[in-house]
């Protein structure tokens, strides 16, 4: 599904991400994490299409396409999205006029006629009941004064509305409660399948008990410098990531 | 090379129109003479002139009359609201909707000067602020025709008058108006400037409004002509003890606006709102210099006026606060927002505060950017295609003025000739 090789990306001169390799196939799961400043952000916005990064080397291949040549839109088309770490705040645009553009944006892209206002709302409605979203909310400008939890959880919202074939949660869980978390978790439970994938960036292991992983990669200095199973998470949990920076400092020295 | 416009340059085809129409209108006779007098003493103000720094109307004077070529821009249909209609073509009534009952007279103001000048003495060409300028002289010296407007005490106008400005026939149009709101007296009043005529036309407008005790008065403005029309549309209001001034003015279209609003006020309580969007494109230029004079004691003003500027397009903003050493306990609110969508557009802001009294609430801020990058990738990494993000986001940012207008039907159309311009 998801192919990147030797991925490098820089923005305004310094370089971030220094080849970087990741496999992720249908209905996998793959959990990504790492200190502070290492290139997971940066990793994301790159796959969503964010302009300020510039992509130097290295290739990405989604369902075969070269994703790297398509405009952000034509990525959100093709399936892919991006949970953002800080979703960002709208005024004037109310989250359901907001919804609705999208889906149809991205039905359009699709080949699929558009949902009207009844059909639309509908939806909106079982997919709300899922992520036990305020239905106040909704009304609102997009994002604007939402707390932490809510916008996380509209984040879940919108990826339940757009149905991608690869959802990427840059710290989805981060600012969540832990009732909110477990409500977000299971919404991410319900919608994987045999045939969509995750990408899950987080710091902590608690939301790995929930969506449990199928891997679990180490992003250090702009590269996946590990890779394991479920327990490398548990692991790292325990020691911290002292011991994987002194094994890749000790190696990059040679 | 520049050619100086020499009063005597305008004066063999002006002074010609300035004696028929004072043949014509007779009780005007003097009043057009004294002005005529003045005008000849000026000249058209050049960017030197510390009010029109910014706004070359020289140029715009010296083009009057050529062809502009072809005329592309398709013209925007008309307001179609429940309304009291008025046109008005080469700055003539010529769809005069006459009504005059015992509570209220809407006609042209040349027949005010035949038939209600015991109403409109008192008032005509008498507000503090209207000054001899260049402008203001021309008017007074060569308005053609214009509306007379008067609302009986306690009474309101029964619908919306619509005004529709049809620019373009004559190169240079003066028209006047005058709106007399007595004391507890409603009216709701919109301007339609609209005409595709392929010349260069200037359009000088002067409007006075009276407003008594408890009066109110709600005046909608919306331009969205073609790119070669250009307008000095002039505004005073004077409010008294109570009464309520309220415009909201769209800019959507035309060449150069020069937008002169100004209100007094004169009694405790009165109230003065000023909203204003204006998007421009091309190299369209639109100036708006408001003043709000607090004259008595616990007056308030509000003031929001936002514009996003395409192209090589400029804007000119321009607000000057009087607060009166008597004007205690006053409010005055000013706030001039920008989104610049080129680098090659602009905007000149500045607020001119000047505050006698101690006792004031006064903010004013000025704020100019580009359009929020990281609003447009959020919402097209959500599959909205990058034009139609930018129209959400112009949209939610000109969603705020258009909140002011109180009008259903008329928000609709404005908002139908934004969206448009935005996709
Ligand atoms: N727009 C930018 N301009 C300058 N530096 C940037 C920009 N975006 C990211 N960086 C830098 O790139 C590095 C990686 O940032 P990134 O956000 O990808 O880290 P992260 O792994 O997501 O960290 P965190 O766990 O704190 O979210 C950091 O040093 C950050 O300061
Ligand atoms: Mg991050």
């Amino acid at each position: 599904m998801l192919s990147i090789k030797n991925l490098k990306a820089r923005v305004e001169e310094k370089e971030i991400l220094k080849g970087l390799n990741l496999e992720v196939k249908p209905g996998e799961v793959h959990a990504i994490m790492g200190p502070n400043g290492s290139g997971k952000s940066t990793l994301a916005n790159v796959l969503a299409g964010r302009e300020d990064y510039e992509v130097t080397e290295g290739e990405v291949l989604f369902m075969g396409k070269n994703l790297l040549e398509l405009e952000p839109e034509e990525r959100a088309g093709e399936g892919v999205f991006l949970a953002f770490q800080y979703p960002v705040e709208i005024p004037g645009v109310t989250t359901a006029n907001f919804l609705k553009t999208a889906v149809n944006a991205v039905r359009q892209y699709r080949g699929l006629d558009p949902l009207d206002a009844v059909q639309f709302l509908k939806l909106l409605k079982e997919k709300m009941k899922l992520v036990e979203m305020d239905s106040s909310l909704v009304n609102r400008s997009l994002n604007e004064g939402f707390s932490g939890g809510e916008k996380k959880r509209n984040e879940i919202l919108q990826m339940a509305m757009l149905e991608p074939k690869l959802a990427i949660l840059d710290e989805t869980d981060s600012g969540l409660d832990i009732d909110a978390l477990r409500i977000v978790a299971e919404g991410v439970n319900k919608l994987r399948s045999k045939d969509n994938a995750f990408i899950v960036v987080t710091h902590y292991q608690r939301l790995l008990n929930y969506i449990e992983p199928d891997y679990v990669h180490v992003l250090y200095k702009g590269r996946i410098v590990k890779s394991g199973t479920k327990e490398l998470a548990l692991e790292l949990e325990e020691r911290g990531y002292d011991w994987i920076k002194e094994e890749v400092d000790a190696n990059a020295s040679f | 090379m520049t050619t100086q416009i020499t009063p005597k340059l305008i004066s063999r085809q002006l002074s010609e129109r300035y004696q028929q129409l004072a043949a014509g209108m007779p009780a005007t006779a003097g009043f057009r003479e004294a002005a005529f007098q003045k005008l000849l003493q000026q000249e058209v103000p050049s960017t030197r002139h510390e009010e029109w720094k910014y706004t070359n109307i020289r140029s715009v004077w010296k083009k009057l009359g050529e062809s502009a070529g072809e005329t592309t821009a398709a013209p925007s249909p008309h307001w179609q609201g429940d309304a009291l209609k008025v046109r008005l073509a080469g700055g003539q009534v010529v769809e005069p909707a006459e009504v005059e009952t015992a509570n209220y007279i809407v006609c042209s103001l040349k027949k005010a000067f035949e038939k209600h000048q015991d109403k409109l003495q008192a008032y005509f060409a008498k507000h503090t602020h209207l000054q001899d300028d260049y402008f203001v002289l021309l008017n007074n010296a060569l308005w053609s025709d214009g509306l007379f407007v008067w609302v009986k005490r306690g009474q309101t106008l029964p619908q919306t008058l619509a005004v529709f400005f049809e620019e373009g026939q004559s190169t240079l149009e003066n028209t006047r108006h005058l709106f007399l709101l007595e004391e507890g007296a409603q009216l709701e009043c919109a301007y339609f400037f609209t005409g595709d005529s392929p010349i260069h036309s200037l359009h000088n407008c002067i409007t006075e409004a009276y407003l008594a005790k408890d009066a109110s008065m709600k005046h909608y403005i919306a331009e969205a002509e073609a790119f070669h029309h250009s307008r000095v549309l002039r505004t005073f209001a004077d409010v008294e003890q109570n009464a309520n001034y309220y415009n909201v003015t769209f800019v959507l279209g035309g060449h150069v606006a020069r937008h002169d609003l100004c209100a007094a006020l004169k009694g405790t309580h009165a109230e003065a709102h000023f909203y204003g969007l204006t998007y421009l494109r091309g190299n369209a230029h639109t100036d708006h210099h408001t003043v709000v004079d607090h004259i008595a004691p616990k007056t308030q003003s509000n003031e929001l006026y936002k514009g996003v500027y395409d192209g090589q397009s400029a804007g000119v903003f321009n607000g000057k606060i009087y607060v009166r050493p008597d004007a205690q306990q006053t409010n005055a609110f000013q706030s001039n927002r920008t989104i610049l969508l080129t680098p090659e557009a602009s905007i000149n802001t500045k607020p001119q505060l000047e505050i006698w009294a101690d006792d004031v609430k006064c903010s004013h801020g000025a704020t100019i950017g580009q359009l929020d990058e990281d609003a447009l990738f959020y919402l097209r990494a959500r599959g909205i295609p990058k034009a139609q993000a930018k129209a959400l986001l112009l949209q939610a940012f000109a969603g705020e003025v258009l909140d002011y207008v109180g009008n259903d039907s008329l928000k609709e159309y404005l908002l139908a000739r934004l969206q448009e311009r935005f996709s």
